[in-house]
């Protein structure tokens, strides 16, 4: 029996020691391999716990119900090991995930961890670096190099081990508009060429639109779980649990106000511009 | 600023930038202790022929090696001064209550001269053409025969490589903090030393827990990317010896046989 589900999340509990309550309640979900998911939620909702969940970096807490499965492992101490083979993290801060001194250091850290001979790191650390457009910095220093180009290494030190399944944690969020647009753009191509799973936590509109599924969080419980276009259309949910609707929708907000009705169905840019161009013909 | 960032390491692409970083901190650490070989003015004169010959391979400005100097010069000149006035010995030409200067103060002030001037101008050569990372790479080889008695090289070399990709960065945050606390009216360069002592908490409290964070974050990265501990681990970045390496050892050897030779007994 194939595998079809990359991420499974089955009633997962998680308390910090340090808090009270738990952060995460009976969370349940799936994430269909070969998909791009996107986790949105207000700050403190629970998104990177879930992320730090999926490769044991943290355990849930213990409950006979609760199960995690990941590319087919189910997680415990034992596995813990074989998840993170195929899971890769890219983190919010470009700066403190970097490890090595120079780019090729850091892409080949993860193959040095791994065991690989020198003479296999070398070619395909020069080949994901090609693949994320850096290769002509491979003896850069951090510190010479911009944020955006740092997640790019980022990006390719955790293709080197060709995992199954990329997270990124928020990982555009310090990033400036042509950064971000960059990365996703990168990620968007790897994930066709490598047949790769995107779960990625975010506060940024335009990345969860681009994803196949949205799982909307909130206060350590999910609310929802559909296409961007779906969620994104349910303009009180999102403003209840305080979080960004898409420039659309907030146009459309406006217009109402000011008295003209737009039908619910119109979701993409294109569409309200042509509405809108016929709006004006009809007067 | 950028000064700063890659230490004193000045980049090049003379003879020396192609040794082995292995190669020349060896070579450096001997040649110190050869300097100690000479005691008369032929092996003096040798020793200063084979270090300035060292100096003008690396092919760099010469401004370069007298900054090297510039901050110890103090300290040479007093050494020199303390020999020059308190040794006694040979013909005096000078006296004056305890203070005299004698033919061997004279030669031997100039010995102490000659010595430290080239002891900090061959640490230049080194320090200058490598980069710190290569002399991190260089320890961690001096260091491997230690694993013997259980030290952990392993585990020191990332320590050290770690320590050395952060200090850039950590210097940016220090510079980012300054310039914060300055906008919120802090004052860092006036004042007693006590009034400046106070002045460097808002800088320090700020910086230890922003190191800590990133020592956090980074740990979880690295244990992310499948890090559990030196065993098993392969190396990307090795060091190789080439054909320059052996010229310089030549070159080494060839001054102390020199030395050894017109050396007095």
């Amino acid at each position: 029996m194939p595998i079809n589900d990359a991420i499974i999340f089955q009633n997962v509990r998680f308390t910090y020691p340090e808090t009270k309550g738990p952060v995460l309640k009976n969370v349940s979900f799936k994430v269909k391999k070969g998909t791009w998911i996107s986790l949105i939620g207000h700050n403190g909702s629970g998104k990177s716990t879930i992320s730090k969940l999926v490769n044991g970096l943290l355990l849930p807490d213990s409950n006979s119900h609760s199960q995690i499965s990941v590319a087919g492992l189910n997680l415990n101490s034992k596995n813990i090991w074989n998840i993170r083979e195929k899971v890769g993290i890219v983190f919010q801060n470009p700066d403190n995930q970097f490890v090595g001194a120079t780019v090729g250091d850091d892409v080949a850290f993860g193959l040095e961890n791994r065991g690989v001979s020198r003479q296999k790191m070398i070619k395909i650390v020069k080949q994901v670096l090609s693949e994320v457009g850096m290769l002509d910095y491979i003896d850069a220093e951090p510190a010479n190099l911009s944020g955006g180009q740092k997640q790019r290494v980022a990006i390719a030190g955790i293709l080197a081990v060709e995992p199954e399944i990329i997270i990124l944690d928020e990982s555009t969020s310090m990033l400036d508009p042509s950064g971000r647009a960059q990365i996703l753009k990168i990620i968007r191509r790897l994930m066709k060429a490598k047949d790769l799973t995107i779960l990625s936590i975010t506060h940024d509109i335009d990345e969860a639109s681009m994803a196949d599924d949205v799982i909307v969080l909130n206060d350590g419980q999910i609310l929802d779980q559909d296409t961007p276009l779906n969620i994104f259309s349910k303009v009180e949910m999102l403003q209840r649990i305080g979080l960004d609707i898409p420039f659309v929708e907030k146009l459309k907000l406006k217009l109402k106000e000011m008295g003209i009705k737009i039908p619910k169905e119109l979701q993409t840019k294109d569409e309200l511009k042509q509405y809108l161009c016929q709006l004006d013909l009809k007067k | 600023m950028s000064k700063i960032i890659v230490g004193r390491y000045i980049p090049g692409n003379s003879l020396i930038y192609k040794m082995d970083p292995r190669g020349k901190l060896l070579v450096t650490i001997l040649f110190i202790f050869a300097i100690f070989l000479a005691n008369n003015p032929v092996t003096y004169g040798i020793v200063t022929v084979f270090c300035l010959m060292a100096v003008i391979v690396t092919g760099l400005n010469a401004k370069v090696f007298w900054n090297g100097v510039k901050p110890l010069i103090g300290l040479i000149f007093f050494t020199s001064l303390l020999q020059l006035f308190f040794m006694t010995g040979g013909h005096v030409f000078w006296q004056w209550g305890i203070f005299a200067i004698s033919s061997y103060g004279l030669i031997n002030a100039a010995y102490i001269f000659i010595r430290f001037t080239l002891i900090i101008l061959i640490s230049t050569v080194m320090t200058v053409t490598t980069m710190p990372l290569e002399i991190a790479d260089a320890m961690e080889w001096l260091l491997k025969p230690l694993s013997i008695f259980k030290v952990p090289v392993d585990k020191i070399a990332l320590v050290i490589s770690i320590a050395l990709r952060f200090v850039p960065t950590l210097f940016d945050e220090t510079l980012k903090i300054m310039n914060a606390q300055r906008s919120r009216g802090a004052d860092f360069n006036d004042g007693g030393l006590i009034k400046r002592a106070k002045a460097i908490t808002p800088i320090l409290v700020p910086l230890f827990i922003h190191s800590l964070e990133t020592a956090i974050d980074l740990s979880t990265a690295m244990e992310s990317r499948g890090y559990r501990g030196s065993e098993g681990r392969t190396k990307y970045r090795v060091l190789n010896w080439s054909k320059y390496d052996l010229i310089s050892l030549t070159y080494f050897v060839l001054l102390v046989g020199l030395l050894l030779i017109f050396r007095t007994h």
